[in-house]
C-alpha cells in the first residue's frame, strides 16, 4: 500500500512520522467526542457494541427495548451500547524564555514544537481533533480543536510564530485552560516546568477534576539533566531575567543534581498522584524514540484499562 | 632569630602567586545562558559556603607552603636564648679534643704548649652552660676519653684537665678523628660542637690524609668543628732521633758500637750538642756535635764495652732543650759469652778452601783480639756427622750444600728453630731439590722459606755473573750491605743459583740483579729464624765467599739469627710482642713497665707461635718480661721521632691545609674564643623543620583537595533520573 501523503510542514519530520506510523495516541480514560471514533465515551449510546441492560423508564425509545428479556422475565429492559467517540486534544506549548535554552543545536522550545507537531499529525490522522495553546506568562495563541487535516498547517504556522517570552505561569494558565475547555478531552503540556511546583500541581489537579486526560512532557536539556560542566568559573545568566550567578559548576554539580533529583521527584509524584502522564524528555534523544516509547506505554495502559 | 640567607626572604613575595592564581581563576569566567536558575541557586545556597571555605582552606595551605619554603630557603636560625624563650631547652653538646701528643710538651718559655692548651680549654668554658653534654678527649696515638657526654660541670672539667698530661706519643689524627665521630654522634643535643685544641703541628696537619679529611667531613655533618691552634712559638727543637747498635753479635769482652742520630728540627743552628751514653745508670761515652745546621742530622758513634753477658740497657741522651721527651733514647744489647755455631759441610775436602764450609769458617772467625777469647765458637763437621750433633747446644746451625738429611735431623732442627735457634742453609751442586724439598718439612710445615727449584744461570750475558741486589731494602741484612761502597758491592757476583719459590711465610731479603726469585730468603718459626741462601757457600757458583762483603754478611747473619725479636727498638704505643718457647707451658707472663708497674698478660697462639703481647707501652723506657726459667727479657721503647718536628702551621698555612673542610679556625688572635663561638652559634637551624612542615602542608593540601573532590564525586554518584529511565520505569510498570 502506498504511503499516505503527508503535508510538508516545518515542524513535521517525515522520518519521525514514519517511525510513529503504526502507533496511535489513545485516551487512557473515556473521553467525550462528537463523532464516532476509536475512544471510549462516557456516554452510553445506542451504537453497535452492547454494554448492558437497564430498566425501562418512561421516555426511552421503545426501539431499544429488549424483547427477548421481556419474553423471559416480562419486564421491560432497554439495551445499552458502548459508545465510541473521538477526542479533543489540546497541545499546550510553554514558550517562555527558559525554553530557549539548548546546549546542542536544538533548543527545548524547538524540540517541543517538533513533538507537538508530530503529535498533532498523529491525532488528526486518527480522526481526532487537535488544538494548540501557546503561552508564556499569558496565553499568546489559542487554536480550538479541529479534526480537519488543514489544522496541521495552522498549528505549524502558530508554532513557527511562537517566540520565547520571559516568565512562565503554567499554573495560572492551567487553571484558565481548565475553565475554557467545554468537553472532557486530552491535554498535552510541553514545558520545562520551571515554575512554582505547588501551583503547577494545583493547575494539573484542576484539569483532572474537570475530567481531562493530561500528559506532561517535561522537556529538559541534557546539560540541565547532567550538568556536565568542566572546571573553572562560569557565569550563568538567567533566561527569565532572574539575574546571574557566578560559580564553579564542577564544584556544585553534586548539589545541583541533588536539587534536580528532588525537583523531578516532586513533579513525578504529583503527576502520579493526579493520574497525569509524566514524560521526562531529554532533548538529546530522538523525538520519535521518545514519542514511540510514550505511545507504546499509553497503548499498554489503555489495554489494561479495557480489560478491567 | 636570624637568617643565614636573608635575601631569600624575598621569596615570601611568592605567597602572592597562589592568591593571584586563585583570583585569576575567579575572574577568568565563561558565560552561559541558563534556564534552571532556581535549581542552580538552591544548589549554590547549599554548596557555595562550603566551597568558599574549602577554597579558603586550600588557598591558605598553599600560601603557607610558599611561606614555609621561602623561610626554609632563607635558613632561619633560632638562637639558644631564642629557643629557650620558645620554651625549648636548647643545649649545646660539646666534644673537646685536646692534642696530647708530645709536641705539646714543648716548653719554649715558662709554660708548655700543653699548659696553653689547657688555658684555651678553660677559655671555652664560657661557651658552655651547666648541664650541656660535654666530652673531653685527650688525643695521642689513640684517643683517651676523660669525660663522656657528661653534663657540663665546671669543677669536674677542671679536675679532668688537671689530671691530663701530654703523652709521649705522636698524634694519630686519623684514628682520633675516627673515634671522635661516634662520640659526637652520641652527644644528645640539638647544637653540637667539636673543639679541637692543638699546636697544629705542621708534620701532622700540613698534609692531612684523605682518611682524616673524610673523618672531619663526617664530623662536620654532625657538629660544627672549631680548630683552635695555639699561638706560634720558636719551634726550636733538637732531638735524638735514633739509637741503633751497629756491631755484629754482641759478645762479652768486645766493644759495641752504637749510632745515635741527632737531628735539628729548628730554624737555628745548634752548637755543641752533647750526646751521652749510659749503660744502665753508668755513663760510658760522650760525644759532642759541634755544629748542627737547621733541619740537619748527624749520626754520632757511641761505644760501650760489653763486660758482662746478659741484657745491657743503654740510654743515650742529649742536653736539655724546650722538648725533653725526645732527648732520650733507649736500646737493649743482648751480650753473649760466645756464639756457638755449627757448620755442616755437605762437600768436605781435605784441601784448603776446597771444602764447602772453609770460607764460612774463615768469615765467622776473624782474627781474635790479642789474648782474648774468640767471639764465636765455630765447629765445622762433615754432613755425615750431623746425626751425632745436638743442635740445641748451638746458637746457630749452618748447613752448606747438604746432599741429604734425615727426617729425624729435620725434626730436631725444627724444634731448635722454634725455641730460638738460628738456621742458615746454603745450597750447591750436591743439593737435589727433589730430595731436599720433601725432607725439609715437618708435617705440613716447611722448614725453609720456600721451595727450592731448578738451578739457573744468573741473568745477563756477563760470564762473571750478576751482582747482588736488595729485595727488601729495609731488612737489616740488606741494610748491612747497603752501607758498603757500591763499587765494591758491584764486584760481588753470582753466576748460578737455585730458583726459590717463596712460601707464605717466606720473605725475600736479597736477590740476584735481574732475577725474580730471591737469593737470600728468611722465615720465622717460633722464636727463631731460618735463612736460605740460594747459591753456594764456596766459590763454585759465586765469588761472594772471597769478596770483602762475605764476612760482613756472615757476621750480620749470625747477629740477626741470634737476635730475639723483642730486642729491636719499639715505639711508644706499639704492642710489645714477645715470642715464648713452644715447650713452655706458662699461660701468662708478667710485664713490668718503666715505672715498675706489673701487668700479667695472657699467652696467645699466633701464627703457630706462642706470644705474649703487651699493649700498654705508654711510656718510653725499658720494659721487662719475666721469662720462665731464664733472666727477664728486656725491650726498649722509644718515642716516635716524627713528633719531634714541633714546627707548627699558622694563619694562612693552616687555613690552606684545612681548606675545603667544614671547620672554623679560631686562631690565637681571637681573644674571646667563647664569645666568638657564641656569636657564630646560630642556634638551631630551622630550615629542615620548615621544609618538612612545607612538605607536610603540601601533603595536607593534596589530601584535602583529594578528599573534597572525592566527596564531590561521591555526591555525584547518586542517580539522577533521565528521560529514558522514566520511560523505562513506566514501561516496566
Amino acid at each position: 500500500m502506498a504511503p499516505k501523503p503527508r503535508p510538508k510542514l516545518k515542524y513535521l519530520d517525515s522520518q519521525v512520522l514514519q517511525n510513529l506510523d503504526s502507533l496511535d495516541l489513545v485516551a487512557r480514560e473515556v473521553v467525550e467526542g462528537v463523532r464516532v471514533g476509536m475512544h471510549r465515551s462516557p456516554l452510553r449510546g445506542f451504537s453497535t457494541e452492547f454494554a448492558h441492560h437497564r430498566p425501562y423508564v418512561p421516555g426511552d425509545s421503545v426501539r431499544h427495548l429488549d424483547w427477548r428479556v421481556y419474553g423471559r422475565t416480562e419486564r421491560y429492559y432497554v439495551k445499552l451500547y458502548e459508545a465510541e467517540t473521538n477526542f479533543d486534544a489540546h497541545l499546550l506549548l510553554d514558550a517562555s524564555a527558559s525554553m530557549r535554552f539548548g546546549s546542542g543545536g536544538l533548543s527545548k522550545l524547538e524540540y517541543a514544537k517538533f513533538m507537538a507537531a508530530s503529535l498533532a499529525y498523529m491525532i488528526v490522522d486518527q480522526r481526532d481533533s487537535v488544538g494548540l495553546a501557546v503561552f508564556d506568562s499569558q496565553l499568546r495563541r489559542y487554536l480550538p480543536p479541529r479534526s480537519a487535516m488543514g489544522v496541521l498547517s495552522i498549528i505549524d504556522e502558530a508554532l513557527a510564530q511562537a517566540v520565547p517570552e520571559p516568565r512562565t505561569d503554567i499554573a495560572g494558565l492551567l487553571h484558565e485552560f481548565a475553565g475554557r475547555i467545554p468537553r472532557r478531552g486530552f491535554v498535552i503540556l510541553f514545558s520545562d516546568l520551571f515554575d512554582h511546583v505547588d501551583e503547577f500541581i494545583k493547575g494539573l489537579d484542576h484539569l483532572r477534576f474537570r475530567g481531562h486526560n493530561v500528559a506532561v512532557f517535561h522537556v529538559m536539556d541534557p546539560y540541565e539533566l547532567r550538568f556536565p560542566f568542566g572546571g573553572g568559573t562560569w557565569r550563568f545568566e538567567g533566561l527569565e531575567l532572574e539575574g546571574e550567578i557566578t560559580t564553579q559548576p564542577k564544584r556544585i554539580r553534586a548539589a545541583y543534581l541533588e536539587e534536580l533529583r528532588k525537583f523531578l521527584q516532586q513533579i513525578r509524584k504529583a503527576c502520579e498522584r493526579s493520574h497525569v502522564d509524566y514524560v521526562l524528555v531529554d532533548t538529546s534523544r530522538p523525538i520519535d524514540v521518545v514519542l514511540s516509547a510514550y505511545l507504546i506505554s499509553r497503548i499498554h495502559q489503555a489495554a489494561g484499562t479495557r480489560n478491567r | 632569630m636570624g637568617f643565614l640567607n636573608p635575601w631569600l626572604l624575598a621569596g615570601l613575595a611568592g605567597v602572592a602567586v597562589p592568591i593571584l592564581i586563585h583570583l585569576l581563576n575567579r575572574f577568568r569566567q565563561r558565560r552561559i545562558d541558563w534556564a534552571a536558575m532556581e535549581l542552580l541557586r538552591r544548589a549554590i545556597v547549599i554548596r557555595q559556603r562550603r566551597i568558599r571555605i574549602e577554597d579558603l582552606i586550600l588557598l591558605a595551605l598553599r600560601c603557607l607552603a610558599v611561606v614555609l619554603v621561602a623561610l626554609a630557603m632563607s635558613r632561619p636560625t633560632l638562637s639558644t636564648a631564642g629557643a629557650k624563650w620558645f620554651g625549648a631547652q636548647e643545649q649545646v653538646g660539646a666534644v673537646i679534643a685536646l692534642d696530647g701528643s708530645f709536641s705539646m710538651a714543648f716548653r719554649p718559655g715558662v709554660g708548655s704548649r700543653f699548659d696553653r692548651a689547657i688555658e684555651t680549654v678553660k677559655d671555652l668554658k664560657a661557651a658552655l652552660d651547666p648541664g650541656d653534654p660535654t666530652s673531653l678527649v685527650l688525643m695521642g696515638n689513640r684517643p683517651r676519653i676523660a669525660l663522656r657526654a657528661t653534663g657540663y660541670d665546671d669543677r669536674r672539667l677542671e679536675k679532668a684537665l688537671k689530671e691530663m698530661q701530654p703523652l709521649p706519643e705522636p698524634l694519630n689524627l686519623e684514628q682520633c678523628l675516627d673515634q671522635l665521630l661516634p662520640l659526637v654522634r652520641e652527644t644528645r643535643a640539638p647544637v653540637r660542637e667539636c673543639y679541637i685544641v692543638t699546636d697544629a703541628q705542621a708534620a701532622t696537619w700540613g698534609n692531612l690524609s684523605e682518611k682524616a679529611r673524610r673523618a672531619l667531613r663526617d664530623i662536620g655533618q654532625e657538629a660544627r668543628i672549631f680548630v683552635l691552634p695555639l699561638a706560634p712559638d720558636s719551634g726550636e727543637n733538637t732531638a735524638l732521633a735514633g739509637l741503633a747498635l751497629q756491631s755484629g753479635s754482641l759478645r762479652r769482652g768486645t766493644l759495641a758500637r752504637l749510632a745515635a742520630e741527632v737531628r735539628n728540627f729548628g730554624r737555628l743552628t745548634q752548637d755543641r750538642v752533647v750526646v751521652s751514653l749510659l749503660a744502665g745508670e753508668k755513663p760510658v761515652d760522650q760525644r759532642v756535635v759541634e755544629r748542627l745546621a737547621p733541619g740537619g742530622a748527624q749520626t754520632v758513634p757511641l761505644f760501650v764495652r760489653l763486660d758482662e753477658p746478659g741484657s745491657l740497657r743503654l740510654t743515650a741522651t742529649i742536653g736539655h732543650d724546650a722538648l725533653d721527651t725526645d732527648n732520650v733514647r733507649h736500646a737493649v744489647a743482648r751480650v753473649r759469652d760466645q756464639v756457638r755455631v755449627l757448620v755442616v759441610d755437605g762437600d768436605p775436602s781435605d784441601r784448603p778452601y776446597r771444602g764447602e764450609t772453609d770460607y764460612l769458617a774463615t768469615a765467622l772467625l776473624p782474627k781474635p783480639p790479642p789474648g782474648g777469647k774468640p767471639s764465636m765458637a765455630v765447629e765445622a763437621v762433615p754432613w755425615v756427622e750431623l746425626p751425632s750433633k745436638n743442635p740445641d747446644t748451638y746458637d746457630v746451625v749452618i748447613l752448606a750444600n747438604l746432599p741429604d738429611i734425615r727426617q729425624a735431623q729435620v725434626d730436631e732442627l725444627f724444634g731448635f728453630v722454634q725455641e730460638g735457634g738460628g738456621l742458615a742453609v746454603f745450597l750447591g751442586d750436591k743439593v737435589n731439590p727433589v730430595l731436599l724439598n720433601p725432607r725439609m718439612r715437618q708435617g705440613d710445615a716447611a722448614l725453609l722459606p720456600g721451595e727450592v727449584g731448578e738451578a739457573a744461570a744468573a741473568p745477563g750475558d756477563a760470564p762473571e755473573g750478576a751482582p747482588l741486589a736488595a729485595a727488601d731494602a729495609q731488612h737489616p741484612l740488606a741494610r748491612a750491605l747497603e752501607v758498603l761502597p757500591p763499587a765494591l758491592m758491584a764486584e760481588a757476583r753470582v753466576q748460578r743459583y737455585f730458583k726459590v719459590a717463596l712460601g707464605t711465610q717466606g720473605r725475600a731479603v736479597l736477590k740476584v740483579a735481574g732475577a725474580d726469585t730471591p737469593l737470600l730468603a728468611e722465615k720465622s718459626i717460633g722464636r727463631g729464624k731460618v735463612l736460605l741462601f740460594a747459591s753456594t757457600a764456596d766459590r763454585a757458583w759465586t765469588n761472594l765467599p772471597t769478596h770483602p762483603a762475605f764476612p760482613v754478611l756472615l757476621q750480620e747473619i749470625v747477629t740477626y739469627l741470634t737476635t730475639r725479636s723483642h730486642e729491636r727498638p719499639w715505639v711508644v704505643g706499639e704492642p710489645l710482642v714477645v715470642a715464648l718457647p713452644t715447650r713452655s707451658t706458662v699461660t701468662s707472663v708478667v710485664f713490668r713497665g718503666p715505672g715498675g708497674a706489673e701487668t700479667a698478660v695472657q699467652v696467645l697462639q699466633r701464627d703457630g707461635r706462642r706470644v705474649a703481647a703487651y699493649e700498654h707501652t705508654d711510656q718510653p723506657g725499658f720494659y721487662e718480661m719475666a721469662q720462665p726459667g731464664g733472666p727477664p727479657a728486656a725491650a726498649a721503647v722509644n718515642v716516635d721521632a716524627r713528633e719531634s718536628d714541633v714546627r707548627t702551621l699558622v694563619g694562612e698555612s693552616l687555613a690552606a691545609a684545612l681548606s675545603g673542610l667544614p671547620v672554623q679556625i679560631l686562631g690565637p688572635d681571637v681573644l674571646n674564643k667563647a664569645g666568638a663561638i657564641r656569636e657564630t652559634r646560630v642556634g638551631r637551624e630551622l630550615w629542615r623543620i620548615l621544609m618538612l612542615a612545607a612538605i607536610a602542608v603540601l601533603a595536607l593540601e593534596g589530601f584535602l583537595a583529594w578528599r573534597f573532590a572525592r566527596q564531590m564525586q561521591a555526591a555525584e554518584s547518586s542517580p539522577t533520573p533521565t528521560g529514558r529511565q522514566v520511560l523505562d520505569e513506566r514501561s516496566a510498570a
